[in-house]
């Protein structure tokens, strides 16, 4: 990194007249250019959460003004972050994780305030603020599934079994999306374990594909352990969104977020409002893009599928065959 | 992520550096162990150690363990080669040079002044790989004023981004537009190509003359000739995008890495 930092490790700075308890803690300070648009952004991190990190120097790298990083330090208010925000004379606040976003959110109203990093926006209120915008956390499942056809091309009819509380309006959401793009989503709700089970035995021969979907009743190791074997011993492609350790943990593909995609994603969305381009407003929030594909090709050739050298340089990861390796 | 270089197997004598700004890091990753595994079964005693910091990359090429090196031409040529001496350069369909195309779905002006463009670039030193791709664009005729680059991780990304309309633009390699075409024809059929870079070539593999015996170079030039032959090798070639290795010729570097014909 060519920019210059300076570090003030563990260093408590108030930013407002505040006397004790600071509200955040400085970590660094990275020197913008020296021009007369020359901005100051503030980042504040929720805690000190490693995943935190590859989305902020994504957006570091790529923010060329003054930024100041900041972590939250335990029972901070709001009212003592917004006037540490209102003293500083910052143009944005970009906010890494839901406790930050929305102790930010809540009560800075006049700076621009940007997020990333945080689950369910929507539901934590995140959307509907005129100087709110940022980056959310849930992949659209038409771009999880543009990538799984890479591995899986022929993939149609697929079962996606789920809680009806936790996630049947966004299934049946996905249902709608994917429908152009070729994959017919089978939805069988269930409740519990027995449900996952049944839902899976009934329809195993109605489809040539299961996805497992961010929900509680298929995301735990008993439903996995289950949908793994089963989709083993019938043959069928089995893909996973979230997390790159359900392919490494037996699934065929899982596409995970690319954080440091995000970070970009957000860098682009600052910079349009720091240029004065767009508004907080008009630009609102969006789902991340990019995605990182893991195959794992034991599992592959466990349920008889070859995946074409030619797409492998696209995947990020290929978790290789132990067993029968290609020589 | 390869922040400084990966460990060098202990008991190796030599190390075979890898150091091209270009190059997918995530790929790089996956290489590591075939690359390895390959060496150690053609008997060759190098450790392959890829890089992507240049810093690190000018240390280790200072060590006398750095015995060859696949490396960057542009480094080549900035650097003056180091006593760096081209031997072999990666082929595709025995082709050493390759280009991206800039594609868009909507406007197809080549002025992308102030617009964003989805691009793979590696999260190092990703100033200069930004200002390397401002420079190949800017002679490939296409308008960067202010451009902003949204950073992937794979070209597929890029091309997807895109097409949900996160940018504008996506410069990508032809072959990551054919895997698109096959997953969703009709999303492909609505790119247009604006532009193509000019033909680069791929990152030579050199060897440190000086330091080096013409018996160690000529076992590791037969072994590269034959790498495709070999499963690990060819899974790593197939990864950075090449099948094949050819006799590298001067004209090629000369030609300041773009070229016509020879």
């Amino acid at each position: 990194m060519s920019r210059k930092l300076c570090y003030a490790p563990m260093l408590a700075v108030c930013l407002g007249a505040l006397a004790c308890a600071p509200p955040m803690v400085l970590q660094r300070r990275i020197e913008g250019t020296k021009t007369a648009e020359a901005k100051h952004v503030i980042v504040l991190k929720s805690s000190d959460n490693p995943l935190l990190e590859q989305p902020l120097w994504s957006f570091v790298e790529q923010v060329p003004h003054q930024i100041d990083i900041f972590t939250l330090t335990s029972g901070t208010t709001g009212s003592a972050v917004a006037k540490a925000l209102g003293a500083s004379g910052a143009d944005l606040v970009f906010t890494l994780g839901l406790g930050a976003a929305t102790l930010v959110a809540d009560h800075e109203k006049d700076i621009p305030v940007l997020f990333a990093m945080v689950p369910n926006a929507e539901r934590h209120g995140l959307t509907a603020r005129s100087n709110v915008m940022g980056v959310g956390l849930e992949s659209p499942s038409v771009s999880d599934f543009m990538q799984f056809k890479m591995v899986a091309p022929k993939m149609k009819d697929v079962l996606v079994i789920y809680s009806e509380a936790s996630s049947g309006p966004a299934v049946r959401q996905s249902k709608k999306d994917l429908v152009p793009w070729g994959v017919e989503l089978l939805l069988a709700p269930a409740e519990d374990q027995a449900g996952v089970v049944g839902a899976y035995n009934d329809h195993r021969n109605q489809v040539d594909a299961v996805w497992l979907q961010n929900d509680p009743v298929v995301m735990n190791p008993r439903a996995f352990g289950f949908l793994r074997e089963s989709t083993i011993k019938d043959r069928l492609v089995f893909v996973t969104s979230l997390s790159e350790r359900f392919a490494e943990a037996g699934a065929l593909a899982s596409v995970s977020l690319d954080f440091s995609a995000v970070g970009s994603q957000a860098a682009n969305m600052a910079n349009m409002v720091l240029e004065g381009r767009k508004t907080a407003a008009e630009i609102g929030v969006q789902p991340p893009v990019g995605g990182l594909v893991t195959l794992n090709q034991e599992t592959a050739r466990k349920i008889g599928i070859s995946v074409p050298e030619e797409v492998l340089p696209f995947l990020n990861r290929v978790i290789a065959d132990t067993e029968q390796p290609s020589r | 992520m390869l922040a400084a270089g990966s460990p060098r197997p202990a008991l190796a004598k030599g190390d075979l550096l890898f150091f091209d700004p270009d190059a997918n890091h995530q790929a790089l990753l996956r290489i590591n162990a075939d690359f390895n595994r390959f060496l150690k079964s053609q008997q060759i005693d190098l450790a392959f150690r890829p890089l992507t910091s240049l810093k690190t990359f000018t240390q280790l090429i200072g060590n006398n363990n750095a015995r060859f090196a696949i490396v960057s031409p542009d480094y080549l040529r900035s650097s003056g080669g180091h006593g760096l001496k081209p031997l072999l350069v990666p082929a595709a369909d025995g082709e050493a040079f390759y280009q991206k195309v800039l594609v868009t779905v909507g406007d197809q002006s080549s002025d992308q002044s102030g617009k964003t463009i989805a691009a793979t670039i590696a999260v190092e030193n990703s100033a200069a790989a930004t200002a390397s791709l401002s420079k190949t664009l800017r002679q490939a005729g296409v308008k960067v004023d202010g451009t902003r680059y949204l950073r992937m991780s794979k070209d597929v990304d890029a091309l997807l981004a895109m097409a949900f309309r996160r940018a504008d633009a996506a410069i990508v390699t032809p072959g990551s537009i054919e895997i698109l075409e096959k997953i969703n024809p009709t999303l492909a059929k609505s790119f247009r190509v604006i532009a193509k870079t000019n033909k680069k070539l791929r990152p030579p593999l050199c060897v440190f003359s000086a330091r080096t015996g013409s018996a160690e170079t000529k076992k590791v030039v037969a072994a590269f000739k034959k790498m495709a032959d070999h499963p690990d090798g060819r899974k790593a070639m197939s990864t950075l995008w090449f099948n094949g290795w050819i006799p590298y010729k001067p004209w090629m570097l000369a030609a300041h890495g773009e070229r016509g014909t020879p």
